[in-house]
Order: C-alpha cells, then sequence, then structure tokens
C-alpha cells in the first residue's frame, strides 16, 4: 500500500526511515520584513558616479551592474541591522525552516534572495518530488491516488477543504486525517496477517518434511557422488521417464482432441435426447454427422475397430435423433389436421418459424429413408383422407354449404361429369397449393444445414411435393373413376360420349397442369375413361346404322330412307363438333381412318347394299328392277357426298381419309353409267333398235366409231337377216315415229324423276339421249354404206335425218 | 408447441371470372396477382387457376381465382365452377357492345346455378382506357347492373392498372368475413412485411374515382 506522508514534506534533510513524525511547519511569519524595512530606512545605495568604477569606461553595462550590487552588498553588511528577536523566529524544529541568527546569516545559508516562505515551499516541493523516487510513486501513480482520493472524496468522507485549511482546525484535520489512516493501515495489516496466518501454518508443518527431503537428497548426493556408474543408469531411466512424460502428455493432447471431435458433450448428449426439435438439436446433428463422416476415415486403419464402434454408437445416436424428428413430424401434422377440421384450412407464412422448423426437420430426416418414408404414409393417409371426404361431401345434401350437391342429372350427363370433374379439379389445385407451401425446398435457404444432405437428398426432396400430391389422390381415384364410370358405362349417345371424351380431354389437360404426373394412375384412368367413351362413339354409330324388317316392308320409295338420312346427320353433327372441338390433330383423337372406315366405309359397302339386296331382291335379274334400285343407290350416295363435302378438307384430310370420300365418289359414278346404259337399252327397246344396236355393237363398239372406214367394219352386218330393209321398216319405222318426239318428256318423267339431285338426273338424260343420237346416226349411215343404191327407200325408213333426231330428243 | 403448428386462420373464397372471349378476364387476375399487363394475347385453354393470399383488417383470407375460358367450346364446363363460388365477376369489353350483351346471359348462368342471393355479382367495365373506341357508357354499365341487381358495378383498366385493387377491395367489403366490421382498415405495414400477400390498399383510390370517366 502506497502511503504519502504528508509530514515528510516538511522534512528537512531526514531521511526515509525517519519513525519519528514531524510536525507540520507553522505558519511563516513575516515580521523580518519590518526589520527590512527599517534597514531599508538607513540604508544608502552607493554612489556610482561618485566611485572608482566610474573610471572605466570601457566596462559595459553589464560589468557595470555587476559592480554595483557587489558595492550595495558590502555596505549592507557594513550597516547594523537590528537582530531577530527570538520570539519572532520560527519554532526551531528538524527540516523546518534554517535558522539564522541574523539577515546576513539567512542571506548566506539560502542561495535565493527570495523570501524564507519561499525558501520553505521550495524545499517542501524538492523533497516531495525527491522523495517520490524513494516512496516508488511516480508522477501518474501519485496523480491517481490523488484522483482516486477526489473521486471518493464523499465517501470516504474526507474532507479535503478543511486539511488544507492554515489553521487550527485545518492542523487538528491533518492530524486526524494522519491517525485514521494509520487506523487503517493497521486494518489492513491485521487482514492481510489473518490471511497469511494459515499459509505460515502450513509452512510450519512441511518445513519438517522439507528439511527430511533435504537431508536424504543430501545423503542421497553424497552416495551418488561416492558411485558415479549407478548415477548414469539412474539418469537414463530418468531421461527415459521424462520421455514417457511428454508422450503420455502427447496422448493427452490427442485423445483431449479426439474426445472433443468424436464424441458429444454432455449438454449435446441432453440436448439429443430432451431438447424440443429446434436449432440447438439440430446443431447437434450436423456434429452427429461430422462425427459420422470423421469416423469413415478410422475404418481405413489397420484396426478397424475403433472406427466401426464409433460408427455403431453415432449411427444409434442419429437414429434416435430421427426418431425424434418422426414423431415431431408426424405430431405437427396430426395437430395441422386436427386444426383443419376444427377451424378449417390453415396457412403458414412462408418464414414461418414453426414451418422452417418443419422443413427441416423434413430435410434431416431425410437421411433415414424408413423413417422418412413412414412420415409421409402418414402425411398422405391424413391428407388423402381429407381429400375424399371433400369429394364425397360434394355429393352431400347440406344446406349450411351454400351451393348445390352433384346431382345426377339423367337429361345432362356431361354436366354431372363436369361438375365431377371440377370438384376434382379444385380439390387437386387446393392440394397442389397446400403442399407447394410446406415441401417446397428449393428456395428454401435453411441456415446451419448440411450441404451434403441437401445436395444428396436435393433432388428427391424438391420433386416431393408433387409426389405426394399424386400420391395423396390415389385412395381417391376409386371412388372419382366410380362416379364417372356410372355415367359413360350407360351412355350410348355417340355425340355425348364425344362431349364426354373431350371434357376427359381436357380435364387430364388440366390435371397435369396442376401437377398430377402424365403416368399416374389418376390420368391413366381418365384415359382408360376417355377410349371407353372413344369406344362408344363408334359403337353408338355403328349401332345406327341398323335398320328395322318393318321400316323394309313400308319403304316404296327410291328416296334414301330414314336411318340412312338420321344416320348421315348425325355422323355430320359429330363431325361438326369433332371440328369445332379444335382436337383434329393429337394422338389421343377418338377418330382415326379405321374410324372413317367403319362409319363411313361400311355404310356404303355393307349396309346401303345390304339394305339394297333386301330392298330389290329381284334387281340382279330384272332390268326394270335394278333401274330403281340403282336411282335408290345414287339418291343415298349423293345424300352422303353432299352431306360430307363441308368436311372433306377438314376432318376427312385430318385423318388421312379422303380416299373414303372418293371411293363413294366413284361408286356413284359407277351407278350412274350403270343407270345410264341401262336407260338407254330401256331406249332402244322402245324405238326398235335394241336389236340393231346389240347387233352393231357385238361387231364393232358403236361408240367407238369415228371415220368413214371404220363403216366398213359393219359390212358383215349385211349378212344377218333382220338387216333385210323390209324387217327395219316393220321393226323400226312405226315405232320410231310414235315414240321419238315424247322420249325425252319419258326419259325426263320416268328415269330421272326420281333423281333427287338434278345435276345428276340432268347427265343421266343427257347420256342417255346422247347414246340414243350417236347409234341412230351411225345406224343410218351404215344402212347407207349397205345399201348404197336404196337411198330413198331408207329415207323413207328412217325418216328423220341426224339434226331432226337430235332436234326431236331435245339434244340441240 | 400446438398452438404455433397450426399456423394462421385462413378463409377460402372462390371467384369466378367470366365474360366473352377477349374482354379482359386473364388481364384483371394478373393485374391484381403480378401487377402487370401483357399486350399479346393469348386465348385461355379450359379453367385457370391462382389463388392469393390477402390480409386485411387483422384477418387473413385466401382467394381463389377461376379464369375460365370465352371460347364457346368450353362454355360447358363453366356451370360446374360457378356452383360452389362465393363471388361472380362477369366482365365486358366497353369497346364492344356485344361483349356487354352477353352479361345477361352469363348472369342467368350465376342465378341459376347459385341463386340470387347466395353470390356477389360484380359487373366489371373493362378497357376504360380506350376512350375513343368506347361503344358502352358507363351509364349503361350502371343501369345494366342495376337491373340485373349486380352488387358492384365498376369500371377498370387493366393496361392502365385503373381501379382493379379497387375492384378487389370492394369485393372483400361484400365478403362475410368482413361484414361484420364497418370499416375496412387495411393495414399497410402488416401486409407489406409478409410474403406472399398481396396489398390492396390503394393511396389514391379517390383520385381513383374521381378520375373515372363517369
Amino acid at each position: 500500500m502506497d502511503f504519502l506522508d504528508y509530514q515528510t514534506y516538511g522534512l528537512g534533510e531526514t531521511g526515509a526511515n525517519d519513525s519519528t513524525l514531524s510536525e507540520p511547519a507553522s505558519r511563516i511569519k513575516l515580521q523580518s520584513q519590518q526589520s527590512l524595512a527599517a534597514l531599508e530606512k538607513n540604508f544608502q545605495l552607493p554612489n556610482l558616479k561618485a566611485s572608482s568604477l566610474s573610471d572605466n569606461v570601457s566596462e559595459n553595462l553589464q560589468d557595470k551592474m555587476q559592480k554595483y550590487a557587489s558595492m550595495s552588498l558590502e555596505l549592507l553588511s557594513s550597516a547594523e541591522l537590528p537582530r531577530y528577536s527570538g520570539s519572532d523566529l520560527p519554532t526551531s524544529s528538524k527540516g523546518t525552516l534554517p535558522r539564522g541568527d541574523n539577515l546576513k546569516q539567512l542571506l548566506q545559508n539560502s542561495e535565493s534572495a527570495a523570501n524564507d516562505a519561499d525558501l520553505l515551499l521550495s524545499k517542501k516541493l524538492s523533497r516531495v518530488l525527491n522523495n517520490n523516487s524513494a516512496c516508488h510513486l511516480t508522477d501518474i501513480q501519485l496523480r491517481k491516488s490523488f484522483k482516486i482520493l477526489e473521486d471518493n472524496e464523499e465517501r470516504l468522507n474526507f474532507k479535503s477543504k478543511t486539511v488544507v485549511r492554515p489553521d487550527y482546525v485545518g492542523s487538528l484535520a491533518r492530524k486526524t486525517l494522519r491517525s485514521d489512516l494509520e487506523n487503517e493501515l493497521l486494518r489492513s495489516h491485521l487482514t492481510i496477517i489473518e490471511e497469511i496466518k494459515p499459509i505460515v501454518r502450513r509452512v510450519k508443518r512441511l518445513s519438517q518434511p522439507v528439511k527430511s527431503l533435504q537431508d536424504i537428497g543430501e545423503s542421497i548426493l553424497k552416495n551418488t557422488s561416492q558411485n558415479t556408474t549407478d548415477s548414469n543408469l539412474d539418469m537414463k531411466t530418468v531421461y527415459g521417464l521424462r520421455q514417457n512424460i511428454e508422450q503420455l502428455h502427447i496422448q493427452k493432447k490427442l485423445l483431449v482432441a479426439i474426445r472433443d471431435k468424436l464424441t458429444l458433450t454432455q449438454v449435446e448428449e441432453e440436448t439429443l435426447v430432451n431438447a424440443s426439435i429446434e436449432a440447438e438439436l439440430f446443431e447437434v446433428i450436423n456434429k452427429l454427422m461430422a462425427i459420422k463422416e470423421a469416423s469413415s476415415y478410422l475404418l481405413s486403419l489397420e484396426n478397424p475397430k475403433a472406427g466401426q464402434t464409433l460408427l455403431a454408437q453415432i449411427n444409434s445416436k442419429i437414429e434416435k435423433a430421427n426418431k425424434r424428428i418422426y414423431y415431431y413430424l408426424v405430431n405437427f401434422f396430426h395437430d395441422l389436421h386436427s386444426g383443419f377440421k376444427t377451424f378449417g384450412e390453415r396457412t403458414f407464412a412462408s418464414d414461418d418459424k414453426s414451418l422452417l422448423t418443419f422443413q427441416r426437420s423434413m430435410i434431416y430426416l431425410s437421411n433415414d429413408l424408413s423413417l422418412f418414408n413412414e412420415v409421409l404414409k402418414k402425411i398422405v393417409k391424413l391428407r388423402s383422407q381429407r381429400v375424399l371426404n371433400e369429394f364425397l361431401s360434394q355429393f352431400d345434401f347440406d344446406s349450411s354449404r351454400g351451393s348445390k350437391p352433384i346431382i345426377m342429372s339423367a337429361h345432362d350427363p356431361v354436366r354431372y361429369l363436369g361438375d365431377v370433374l371440377a370438384n376434382v379439379h379444385s380439390l387437386i389445385v387446393d392440394e397442389a397449393d397446400f403442399m407447394n407451401s410446406m415441401f417446397k425446398f428449393q428456395t428454401l435457404n435453411i441456415q446451419g444445414t448440411p450441404k451434403s444432405v441437401l445436395q444428396e437428398n436435393g433432388e428427391f426432396l424438391n420433386g416431393l411435393g408433387v409426389r405426394l400430391l399424386n400420391e395423396t389422390f390415389k385412395p381417391s381415384e376409386n371412388s372419382i373413376r366410380i362416379r364417372l364410370e356410372q355415367i359413360i358405362r350407360f351412355e350410348d349417345d355417340p355425340l355425348v360420349n364425344f362431349d364426354i371424351s373431350e371434357l376427359l380431354k381436357l380435364y387430364k389437360m388440366m390435371f397435369i397442369k396442376y401437377g398430377i404426373l402424365p403416368d399416374s394412375s389418376l390420368i391413366q384412368q381418365l384415359d382408360l375413361l376417355k377410349e371407353s367413351a372413344g369406344k362408344k362413339i363408334l359403337v353408338g354409330l355403328v349401332k345406327l346404322m341398323e335398320f328395322s324388317e318393318k321400316e323394309l316392308e313400308t319403304a316404296t320409295e327410291v328416296l334414301p330412307p330414314d336411318w340412312f338420312s338420321e344416320y348421315v346427320s348425325l355422323l355430320c353433327e359429330f363431325f361438326s363438333k369433332l371440328e369445332k372441338s379444335g382436337s383434329l390433330e393429337g394422338s389421343d383423337n377418338v377418330v382415326d381412318s379405321s374410324f372413317l372406315d367403319r362409319t363411313v366405309g361400311q355404310l356404303v359397302s355393307g349396309k346401303l347394299s345390304e339394305y339394297q339386296q333386301a330392298r330389290f331382291p329381284l334387281a340382279k335379274k330384272n332390268r326394270k328392277e335394278k333401274i330403281p334400285m340403282l336411282v335408290f343407290e345414287i339418291n343415298c350416295l349423293d345424300l352422303l357426298l353432299t352431306r360430307l363435302l363441308p368436311y372433306r378438307s377438314s376432318v376427312l384430310e385430318a385423318v388421312g381419309s379422303d380416299l373414303v370420300y372418293d371411293r363413294i365418289n366413284s361408286h356413284l359414278e359407277q351407278s350412274i353409267k350403270s343407270l345410264i346404259a341401262l336407260e338407254t337399252a330401256e331406249l332402244f327397246e322402245k324405238l326398235g333398235l335394241g336389236l340393231y344396236n346389240s347387233l352393231l355393237n357385238m361387231i364393232f363398239p358403236v361408240d367407238s366409231v369415228e371415220d368413214e372406214l371404220d363403216y366398213d367394219m359393219y359390212f358383215p352386218a349385211g349378212e344377218n337377216p333382220i338387216m333385210d330393209k323390209k324387217t327395219i321398216q316393220t321393226n323400226v319405222h312405226q315405232k320410231l315415229n310414235n315414240h321419238l318426239p315424247e322420249i325425252s318428256n319419258e326419259i325426263q318423267e320416268n328415269f330421272a324423276f326420281n333423281i333427287v339431285s338434278p345435276r345428276i338426273a340432268d347427265r343421266i338424260s343427257s347420256g342417255c339421249l346422247g347414246n340414243l343420237s350417236k347409234f341412230y346416226a351411225v345406224f343410218k349411215k351404215t344402212l347407207e354404206h349397205l345399201y348404197p343404191d336404196s337411198e330413198e327407200e331408207l329415207a323413207s325408213i328412217l325418216n328423220f335425218t341426224e339434226q331432226e333426231f337430235d332436234t326431236l330428243i331435245g339434244l340441240n | 408447441m400446438s398452438g404455433s403448428r397450426t399456423g394462421k386462420s385462413l378463409t377460402k373464397y372462390k371467384i369466378v371470372f367470366l365474360g366473352e372471349q377477349g374482354v379482359g378476364k386473364t388481364s384483371l387476375i394478373t393485374r391484381f396477382m403480378y401487377d402487370t399487363f401483357d399486350d399479346h394475347y393469348q386465348a385461355t385453354i379450359g379453367i385457370d387457376f391462382l389463388s392469393k393470399t390477402m390480409y386485411l383488417d387483422d384477418k387473413t383470407i385466401r382467394l381463389q381465382l377461376w379464369d375460365t375460358a370465352g371460347q364457346e367450346r368450353f362454355r360447358s364446363l363453366i356451370p360446374s365452377y360457378i356452383r360452389d363460388s362465393h363471388v361472380a365477376i362477369v366482365v365486358y369489353d366497353v369497346t364492344s357492345k356485344k361483349s356487354f350483351e352477353y352479361i345477361d346471359k352469363w348472369v342467368e348462368d350465376v342465378k341459376a346455378e347459385r341463386g340470387e342471393e347466395n353470390v356477389v355479382l360484380c359487373i366489371v367495365g373493362n378497357k376504360n382506357d380506350l376512350s375513343d373506341e368506347r361503344q358502352v357508357s358507363t351509364e349503361e354499365g350502371e343501369r345494366k347492373a342495376q337491373v340485373l341487381n349486380a352488387t358492384i358495378f365498376i369500371e377498370t383498366s387493366t393496361k392502365a392498372g385503373f381501379n382493379v385493387k379497387n375492384l378487389f377491395r370492394k369485393i372483400a367489403k361484400t365478403l362475410p368475413e368482413f361484414q361484420k366490421s364497418d370499416t375496412v382498415s387495411l393495414d399497410d405495414k402488416a401486409s407489406k412485411s409478409k410474403p406472399d400477400v398481396i396489398d390492396i390498399t390503394t393511396n389514391n383510390e379517390d383520385q381513383e374515382q374521381s378520375s373515372c370517366q363517369c
């Protein structure tokens, strides 16, 4: 303890070890001032001019001043000065003012010319400063001490103002301060002694054993000095032991490092077992994973037992942690689910702490696939249960819900299916929304999660929401399928089935858009249902081709039958829908070339000919029966082609079945040609030219006759008795003249009248008359070639020129 | 712990957008959701779905927006979505008289499915910025909305972003969740500080209304 003794500042030449306490210096009495005044009164300064000094002009001012001062001092010393009275002088004491009997003595002792108070102060200060080093107090320490004293002035009850007072009170205070300080010092010394006491006691107790040890040591040293060889051996042992110690130290360090790196602390163990699923636990798991990674290096050692044991321990701890996370996750979802049931759907903000903990837990648990899958199963179970309940609730009558239930409407099955699918769509988007919010790991910045976990399981985790969504809908698939199938199964209308097929196609696209995988069973179910509805379109259409026996019996006209017209109308309506649906292109289109073969090709080549056979059974044998059959056929084919024409470049071309149209068209052409041939033959019969037509055509086709030489081909015909002029007169002349003027009307009325298409009727009419005209011209010319001398006779038999013939039949 | 696990209370409201092809149903949703506008027209195929959490008056609601296709071939799907909707927004184009005339048919569909009382019916005249091409006046729209007993009538411009937030604000006011509170005070800070939450407050609401070309 640094102790500042106030009195030491007042000490004269006393040493620091002076035990006597000096009294504070009394105030300096300045009575000497009075004696100085008296001295001054009788004292006269020497005259500088009068002195010999003035002779020396060359001296400078400094020398002059010095001289003057020495002269004055001489005068002063020679003067009689009054003595200081004893009472005027300060009290004699050590270290106080130096005493002198007179002023001269005072002046001699003091180097300074200042008054004795200044001298005293200066001395005290120098003492203080000189003693600083003795007291080991530097300026800074001293200042610090004063500062402390100043700061704690109030607390220590230190009255600084009183202490520095010059009067008696001040003196008293200074004395009291000293005693106080001494008391304090003593008290602190006592405390120290008290503290040291037990140490001293111990030292005393130990001094005896130490002494004996010392003795033993000395005796050993004596012994060793006697036997040098023994000492060498011992030193080696000592070195060996020291090395051992060092090795043990290193081993200890190593073991401590291993312990820190490869084991958990007690706190961490506790956290692993009891702490809630929060950041702390995840940190411990992180450490466990790091240990696991490190322990794998130990396996590469010669003896992998340590690594194996450590790995087994760590694995068991990780397993425990994973189980805790597993239970947390299961509870989390149960809470969530019961919350949904009680309060309705809940939502989490993306920065919600519990959501982040949940996601982090999912990431950590992804290391244990069996538990992870178990959690997923439980989540899927809860969610799918909710989905199924939601789905089925839409079919219940519940007035509180505010919306109509989905009811099966007999007149609008498409609406029912639409409602069911819209309900499923709603559930899918809801669920996708939920899954996205809960299992969105790709944008997640989870602090402290080991990168390896995210990297290894990242791909798996990122697709988790979609996977769960698909899994969630699996249990509901059957219910959904049943609701849809019960309509599709019993729907026969091909147009409705087409609408259903289109609806299923559209919803398939929308379901996939919101996360249902294209190869999921829900989509597969929709595909199957779509396929079924597609097939039913064809079945429904083909079914409409059927005609009843009754209809066959009542049919009398050559117009297309009702079943045929209705079928074609429905087919066209279907094509129209198909065209509007915009789904002509695409692999999953219900209409393809085989569809058109079945619905259109089969109609012409199958059903229509079947009907014809039933309706005109004698057509093959009887020409008269065949003509109405052909007219019927032409009418039907024409109707079909006319109705299909708008779809030729769209539907038919899109499915690559425009050949069907061409095939029907050529069929129609064939029928028209057949009808023309038949009707022409009928006309020849009527005009009596039938036999001749056959004869000439047998020799050379009449249609092929072009020039004069061709007629030479018919010379052999002259040998036939029917070519006799009289026979011709009998067979032809009368009939020709009777029927020719009416032949045109007859064709129009009897043959072409039943043809619905005026274009085809006209074509048939002009075809027949053209054939007639051509034959008449060839026949007349052939006869002229055969009988060149009977021109007049021939003109009387075939009494119409070619022009007149054409005019009469209405060709011009 | 379980309390924190259950998240925040959430009520879902289904809103279906109806109207002729090209009137701006999708644009209206896009403007509301992302505050953007796409000049390129792309027809909606089938039914589109978008959802958004809306925070207002210390309550969080989830809006499910069902965007229907205006094309004829998708018409048959729409009634199934109106069936359980809380709000039906019938949109017409102020520059197309035909789209305006078809409102009756859409409203008829809504009433057939939901009745008169169970739905908040909104009539929205879109493309309000195309004043030169206007074929339907605001008065006509208002009259029609009155005749059809619509809860809300508003003219919007999805291109200019005019009145879109206001429309959804008005819709929110009519929902049962907010009917109890007289004034819907939208907490700016709360909504802005939350992710995935749309802020439908409009600082210049009055300005927007006064700038309406009524």
